[in-house]
């Protein structure tokens, strides 16, 4: 696609006054009328630059607080930006957060008059949309209340409804569309395909990857209010996504470090004598779980035993503290236990114990050390457990009758 | 250009709903709130304290009180009004683009027309009753109200602008108005003030606009002079410096609210 960017932003930053108090406002007011820039700030976007052409849709993308919101609100003016320079063409439809341009209240139908004024629409093509719009929203008598008794769907779907009547050249969207229900999500990533494809240009900013990668061929990634990346959706979401994987990994080996440090833990775990290996079990014989817990502060920490099965289905779980049992001191900081599970009922498989570490008061989980083991024998019972049963051997028919008789069910 | 007059006229009718919607009475309210003030005032100063001065023999003081009441309650209603303009609209200034000027300019002329509304009824009356005013002088009245106009955007423009930054605003104001109110010949006429006072009373614009209103309406006097090219150029300069003011600090009442 050729033609004039739609946004082209050169150098933009933009900083929030630090003014929490009365002074620092008044301070702030008087560097504003002197046309100088104000004291105290906080930067929130630095050297951002941007060029967005006619039906090449940009995605952007970012944590939480990377300026993603504040990038939105300068490209639609709500912002004014601190440094560079932001210019724009054609009209500019923008959908943001909650409410989108809606005043809470104005009903439904002043709004719609509004949000098309805003868009560039005259007051004749304004009065010309409103039937198409009201009938895309689909929220029947509400148009005339304030927007303020609306339901956080029916906002969504007014502002959607309007931009879908107006058709800017460029659409400006954050994660609006994840409020409405299942059918009007539909709907509206339809009308969405429908607008790229016939040559309309989108600004989103989306934490879905998959949105992104659908909807849009540039990708900006902000981090920390600079530009990290940007190109190529594929490339940029491709970075952003390691970039997390990483970040998710570091967390996790800090995670497990921390928890090798001084806590309840459970240190060594046996079942039926074995530690390693994954023992063998013939159904009905006995389950001995054996173990030593580590207790930083030499109080005596309750254990949780259960068993589950390989996909995770848990089928019994007991701990020291609901039996009341007592562990074994070995010295002042380790303690034995031992669980025996007399005649074990499950039916053959592979299954799992858990053992928890937890804090005496039994408050907090600490630690989990899990270990396979297997029921051998054949049986063709159903389910994962014998239950104690027996079958009548032939009954009376006269049983039977005494039943059909009644009128008890 | 054209769009914003399509969403001044949007917030100009908004404006004028909000004001009287679910009222009983609509546009009546407009007339009736003044109309009481009137009555208190012409009884405590007319009856109970007995004001007298030459000027408003012939239309009475009632009369004398109704012409320069109106200008007055146009002008402060209109500027406490133009408080809230930037700050009761926070929602839109979060979310949209639209000029914020359009928010105090609607707001003001709103309030503004109801008023002269209300004044030419109160004039009819006044002709109803055979009060002898010189009715040919109604465009300069008009004219004099205009300049009420201009003070009024200017000056709303500013307590707008400030009161988004400083809370103190929706206090102060209306204390100002309320001694703006007694510093002005309203209740009574220039003539009952100390000698050396008068040469300062052109000072105050609204001193200056109900005087030369009542001028005009009682006595039928209305010749231009220096001061009258002074004042319009001042009410200009008054719109034009608050216009200033409120852009300057327009770029940042997103930051603020």
């Amino acid at each position: 696609m050729t033609g004039k960017p739609l946004i082209e932003l050169t150098g933009v930053g933009k900083n929030y006054p630090l003014a929490s108090n009365s002074s620092d406002r008044l301070a702030a007011l008087w560097d504003l009328l002197l046309g100088r820039p104000i004291r105290r700030t906080r930067n929130i976007l630095h050297d951002i630059d941007l060029r967005v052409l006619p039906g090449c849709s940009v995605g952007v993308i970012g944590e939480n607080g990377a300026g993603k919101s504040t990038l939105l609100k300068l490209v639609t003016g709500v912002l004014r930006a601190s440094q560079g320079e932001v210019k724009t063409r054609g009209r500019i439809g923008a959908l943001l957060e909650l409410g989108a341009g809606f005043h809470p209240d104005y009903t439904g139908r002043e709004n719609i008059s509004l949000n098309a004024a805003l868009v560039g629409l005259t007051q004749t093509e304004i009065l010309a949309k409103t039937p198409e719009i009201i009938a895309f929203a689909d929220i029947g008598d509400y148009i005339d209340e304030p927007i303020k008794h609306y339901s956080s769907g029916m906002v969504v779907r007014l502002g959607f409804a309007i931009i879908a009547a107006t058709t800017p050249d460029l659409l400006i969207t954050d994660e609006v569309l994840a409020v409405g229900d299942e059918s009007f999500q539909k709907k509206c990533v339809k009308w969405l395909e429908n607008y790229v494809e016939s040559g309309g240009t989108l600004l989103i900013v989306s934490h879905s990857m998959y949105h992104v990668q659908k909807l849009c061929q540039q990708a900006l990634w902000l981090h920390d209010g600079s530009i990290r990346k940007s190109g190529d959706v594929f490339e940029v979401t491709q970075a952003y996504l390691a970039f997390h994987e990483r970040k998710t990994a570091d967390t996790e080996t800090s995670d497990r470090a921390a928890a090798d440090g001084d806590r309840f833990r459970i240190d060594s775990l046996w079942i039926n004598g074995c530690d390693q290996s994954q023992p063998s079990i013939p159904m009905g014989a006995e389950l001995r779980i054996q173990g030593v817990v580590y207790s930083p502060d030499e109080r005596m920490p309750v254990v949780v035993i259960g068993i589950v099965r390989a996909d995770g289905t848990p089928v019994y779980g007991t701990s020291s503290e609901i039996d009341a049992a007592q562990l074994g001191k070995i010295d002042a900081h380790h303690f034995a236990f031992e669980l025996v599970l007399e005649h074990i009922p499950l039916l053959p498989g592979a299954y799992t114990v858990r053992s928890h570490a937890m804090d005496p008061e039994g408050v907090r989980l600490f630690d989990t050390l899990s270990h396979d083991f297997i029921v051998a024998g054949q049986s063709r019972e159903l389910g994962f457990c014998r239950l104690p049963h027996h079958w009548v051997d032939a009954p009376t028919e006269e049983s039977i009758a005494h039943l059909q008789n009644s009128d008890d069910p | 250009m054209r769009q914003n007059w399509s969403l001044f006229i949007i917030f100009l009718r908004r404006e004028f709903t909000e004001q009287y919607l679910g009222s009983i009475t609509s546009i009546g309210w407009a007339l009736i709130a003044p109309l009481v003030m009137l009555a208190i005032y012409g009884y405590v100063f007319g009856e109970i304290f007995k004001v007298r001065f030459p000027e408003a023999d012939a239309v009475g003081f009632l009369g004398y009180l109704a012409l320069g009441m109106w200008p007055w309650i146009a002008f402060s209603e209109s500027i406490s009004r133009a408080i809230k303009a930037v700050k009761g609209n926070a929602a839109l200034v979060h979310k949209t683009a639209l000029p914020h000027e359009i928010f105090v300019y609607s707001t003001v002329l709103a309030t503004f027309l109801t008023h002269l509304a209300g004044y030419a009824v109160v004039l009819l009356v006044l002709a109803l009753m055979g009060k002898p005013l010189v009715w040919i002088m109604l465009p300069v009245v008009l004219y004099y109200m205009l300049l009420v106009l201009l003070l009024a955007v200017g000056l709303g423009m500013i307590v707008a602008a400030l009161d988004v930054f400083l809370n103190d605003i929706e206090h102060g104001i209306p204390l100002l108005l309320t001694m703006w109110f007694f510093t002005t010949p309203i209740l009574y006429s220039p003539s009952l003030l100390p000698v050396e006072v008068l040469p300062y009373l052109d000072l105050n614009p609204m001193a200056y606009i109900v005087v030369s209103i009542r001028q005009a309406m009682l006595e039928g006097h209305w010749v231009p002079s220096g001061i009258d090219v002074v004042a319009l150029i001042a009410s200009v300069a008054v719109l034009i410096f608050g216009r200033w003011f409120f852009n300057r600090c327009s770029t940042r009442f997103e930051d603020f609210l």
